[in-house]
């Protein structure tokens, strides 16, 4: 029930290690996307939920079910795992000789490698056993919270291992060498969940066997807060990468579905030295190269109510993908002289969907982006006055 | 005349840190691109100057990149990556065990430094030429496959926005470009692994070749470099 319990926490870290993973790459995703919070339904938070926790069952599963996945598993704090090489130094082949190794105080043993015994758990039949454990745990937990015990996963996360009694008796592991030749050696990992100590002791009969043990983790003092979330981010960075990288790909397969905001414009600027009294107009064009849009307007900002923009043969408001529309810059013909400067802005708005097809249930999520300011092309006009213009006063005369 | 590579750039070097860095420095120059409201590319290919700052900034950003690419490889890929591996952490036991210098007070690079000078020491100078070999062989190519796994991955993501802002490719197709580049990446990083782990594996042969395993000149190296 202990070794469950030490199995019940590694999950729950992981999963909750997983979900934020998953809600800072999605944020970083819908902004991508030009969606904000605010935007989007609240499925979008039942879908990273989901994510979050199929590929902690699916990693936690495949770790148990396969003895050369566990150890991509997710490593708590306290854990270890230790490399012992037995060497036969001696003249004479060993055979069936036992080791034992002297485990450190309140230590557990999650898994060792050769194991001694086949693992009921490492095979893939076995997996409804493991599911019923993992449910059993699960029980006891939402149990604990029931009884308004609500700090009993934040105790798990947040407090020092301490709190975890782990069985006292297991104090030695053995291992039996079946047959080491003259100058071979054999190799065997062991993963432990340890709480202070550190040290392993191997004792063997054999004197000419020489053992060696090391492990490659990093040397902590300390195990406060701190120091286990660092201990906790620096022990899994292989699953931090991975995951991002699985989760890379499933933002690709998103943005697959939502091309980006954009717009050609051409030209994209205008300078133009003009005649006063001579009407004249500057056609833009704008081309669609992302997704469709929505609503997209136009905006004059130019102070001179004599310099009009709109479009040419609009039919209808939305602005497919590949298409290309025309805009019409006019200068009316009573402009005075001057210079006159401002820009034209094309805003519109567009549709974003989040589809993800999961075997027992389809997630599908649609926002709208607010308007986005997509073109800008800034103009510059110079109306220069008529050279044998003659002056009003003079034409009244 | 034929063209060579100057004495002083090792062709392994490049390989290892100045081209990942290349890259990066790329990925930068798509970003602005991607950012800016202005037409950078075009504005690059408009003329020669313009060109040859362009070249200039790859260079200087490159270079810089590429050695902080590498470090990044260090700290994370090999340190905190790699070395966890249980292939790798076996081949590094089986060293310490060889060389008799204690895990606690060393770490492997330590330990690998302990040991060239112990190797100079005992068979001259051309100890540094198998060093020099091992390390041309095998650890320059895991750092390029490593360094390029970091310069590639950002490259995938901001290559289809270029793509597309750039030279107008479908977007479907600068999607499918960004999953080659990803999948490129990772088989870049897996032969990162291997190429490490190899290497490990050599150099605890190299070392088995000129030690015996009952000497203890590792420890002595180990206390004097410790009291020093």
């Amino acid at each position: 029930m202990q070794e469950l319990h030490i199995h019940f926490k590694r999950t729950l870290c992981d999963f909750v290690f997983t979900l934020f993973l998953t809600a800072i790459l999605c944020i970083l995703l819908m902004n991508v996307i030009n969606l904000t919070i605010s935007d989007i339904s609240y499925s979008i938070g039942f879908l990273v939920l989901l994510l979050s926790i199929l590929i902690s069952i699916f990693h936690w599963s495949l770790c148990k079910c396969d003895i050369y996945l566990w150890k991509f598993a997710f490593l708590l704090p306290r854990d270890i795992i230790y490399y012992i090489i037995a060497r036969n130094n001696g003249d004479s082949d060993i055979i069936d000789e036992e080791i034992t190794i002297e485990l450190p105080e309140e230590s557990a043993i999650i898994r060792s490698k050769p194991n001694e015994e086949p693992d009921p758990d490492s095979s893939l039949e076995n997996l409804e056993k493991i599911f019923k454990k993992t449910l059993e745990g699960l029980k006891d937990v939402l149990k604990n919270l029931w009884c308004k015990h609500s700090d009993y996963i934040i105790d798990e996360l947040i407090k020092s291992e301490t709190s975890n009694k782990i069985a006292p008796d297991i104090k030695f592991f053995k291992y039996n060498i079946k047959h080491l030749s003259r100058g071979e050696s054999e190799e065997i990992i062991l993963w432990l969940h340890t709480k202070g100590d550190r040290i392993l002791k191997a004792n063997s009969n054999d004197k000419s066997l020489n053992i060696s043990i090391s492990h490659g983790d990093w040397n902590c003092s300390s195990f406060d807060y701190l120091g286990s979330i660092y201990l906790l981010l620096s022990k899994n960075v292989i699953l931090l990468l991975a995951r991002s990288l699985l989760l890379l790909l499933i933002s690709f397969l998103i943005l697959l579905q939502n091309p980006p905001l954009l717009l050609v414009a051409d030209p994209s600027q205008i300078q133009e030295k003009l005649i006063e009294g001579e009407g004249h107009f500057v056609i833009i064009s704008a081309k669609n190269i992302g997704c469709d849009l929505l609503n997209a307007s136009l905006s004059n900002m130019s102070s001179s109510k004599e310099i009009n923009a709109s479009w040419i043969y609009k039919t209808s408001s939305k602005f497919a993908y590949g298409d290309i529309r025309f805009i019409n810059i006019s200068i009316d013909r009573e402009c005075p002289p001057g210079e006159y400067v401002g820009s034209i802005i094309i805003d519109a708005k567009a549709n974003r969907i989040i589809s993800i097809s999961f075997p027992f249930n389809h997630i599908c999520t649609i926002g709208q982006t607010s308007a986005e300011k997509l073109v800008e092309v800034p103009f510059f006009f110079k109306i220069i006055p008529k050279l044998n213009a003659i002056p009003l006063e003079q034409q009244k005369l | 005349m034929t063209g060579e590579i100057p004495g002083q750039f090792e062709y392994e070097h490049l390989l290892s840190h100045t081209f990942p860095g290349f890259f990066t420095a790329f990925t930068f120059f798509m970003l602005m691109d991607v950012w800016s409201p202005s037409r950078l590319t075009e504005l690059v290919l408009s003329n020669y100057n313009n060109l040859i700052a362009f070249i200039g900034f790859v260079l200087l950003v490159g270079t810089i990149m590429g050695v902080i690419l590498d470090n990044i490889h260090h700290c994370i890929l090999e340190g905190m990556i790699f070395d966890q591996f249980d292939e790798v952490q076996l081949w590094i036991t089986k060293f310490n065990r060889l060389t008799k210098i204690d895990p606690n007070k060393f770490n492997h690079c330590d330990s690998e430094n302990i040991i060239y000078y112990n190797f100079v020491k005992t068979i001259g100078t051309d100890a540094l030429n198998y060093i020099t070999h091992l390390r041309k062989g095998k650890y320059c190519y895991s750092e390029f496959y490593a360094n390029t796994f970091i310069a590639l991955v950002p490259f995938s993501i901001v290559v289809p926005y270029y793509l597309l802002k750039t030279f107008q490719i479908s977007w479907s197709l600068c999607i499918y470009i960004s999953f080659f580049i990803l999948f490129i990446s990772c088989i870049s990083l897996v032969s990162s692994y291997q190429a490490y782990r190899n290497y490990n594996k050599s150099l605890y042969y190299l070392v088995l070749g000129f030690i015996n395993e009952d000497d203890k000149l590792g420890e002595y190296y180990a206390r004097i470099t410790y009291t020093f």
